[in-house]
């Protein structure tokens, strides 16, 4: 596996969506190659950053009003 | 949160304002609220990222739980509770959606062929001196992230936040949406890039980092 082979298969891996032989492939690889284990980790740390930054809690009055609305729910 | 919020509901639920004799629907009642309250905190993020805005976002979820307590006798135990939920969200803003604001079909949008950030990290002389590209992710606010991702056409949005929001997989995606496994990839990887080339304009106009080919980096 080169580089680019790598780099189409990288999201794939980092969602777990690749077969066993493929990961092993993958994995095989980055330990070879040092850009692309840094690679790896940017997009792992840049999902993590994102996911983070859009992480939200429902607002107590929201909750409020929803927990009336439930409350209300009729047959 | 918490325990107040616990007991209040237990008070109501063992006193039934219908007391119609109805323990079934009672039960039924008792679930389903587990499950919207287990769900609740990423609906709400999922819908806030969709409609961009607190108001829309709070309508959204309401519809989404009235429609769910509706079809909640369709769902069968021990099946995928959650992505049934979010189901019923994705559908719910279709409906509300796109029916008022036609956006343009993906065709309309921008080829960024292989954009990754990565690359312009390793580009940028000054975040190379500065050693872990990672560091780069310090330089991005947490709101820009937010527009960034609000920015995208809506069938990359909502494949973005089911997988990188929610970590639903491809199939989940592809029972969700209802689009084919290949179509969930595309959008996504799509999606993905688009979103990665807002955060590096981001990047660059309010942090004033040029690429190594652009010339000298300017003080930050």
């Amino acid at each position: 596996m080169d580089c680019r082979e790598f780099e189409a298969k990288l999201w794939a891996f980092l969602d777990g969506e690749l077969d066993a032989a493929a990961c092993a492939q993958l994995r095989a690889h980055l330990e070879d190659c040092p850009g692309c284990l840094d690679h790896y980790r940017f997009e792992d740390a840049l999902r993590l950053f994102v996911r983070r930054c859009c992480q939200e809690t429902v607002p107590d009055a929201l909750r409020a009003r929803l927990d009336r609305l439930l409350a209300r729910l009729e047959e | 949160m918490g325990m107040p919020v616990a007991e209040e509901k237990l008070a109501r639920l063992s006193h039934p304002s219908g007391a119609d004799g109805a323990p079934g629907r009672e039960r039924d009642r008792a679930r389903f609220e587990a499950l919207v309250r287990e769900h609740l905190d990423g609906l709400y993020g999922a819908a806030l990222r969709l409609t961009r805005n607190r108001a829309d976002a709070e309508d959204l979820l309401q519809e989404t739980l009235l429609k769910a307590w509706r079809s909640f006798h369709t769902f069968e135990e021990g099946t995928n509770a959650r992505a049934w939920l979010f189901r019923i969200l994705m559908n719910a803003h279709i409906d509300r959606y796109r029916k008022t604001s036609r956006e343009p079909e993906t065709t309309d949008v921008e080829d960024v062929g292989d954009f990754y950030l990565y690359s312009k990290v390793q580009e940028s002389e000054l975040l190379r001196r500065a050693g872990d590209p990672e560091k780069l992710l310090e330089r991005v606010m947490e709101h820009e992230v937010r527009e960034a991702l609000e920015s995208l056409p809506d069938h990359f949005r909502s494949v973005v936040i089911l997988a990188d929001l929610q970590g639903f997989s491809y199939r989940e995606i592809s029972d969700i949406l209802g689009i084919p496994m290949g179509t969930v990839m595309s959008r996504l990887f799509r999606g993905r890039r688009l979103l990665q080339r807002k955060l590096w304009d981001y990047v660059r106009s309010h942090h004033r980092i040029t690429t190594a080919g652009e010339g000298a980096a300017v003080g930050l």
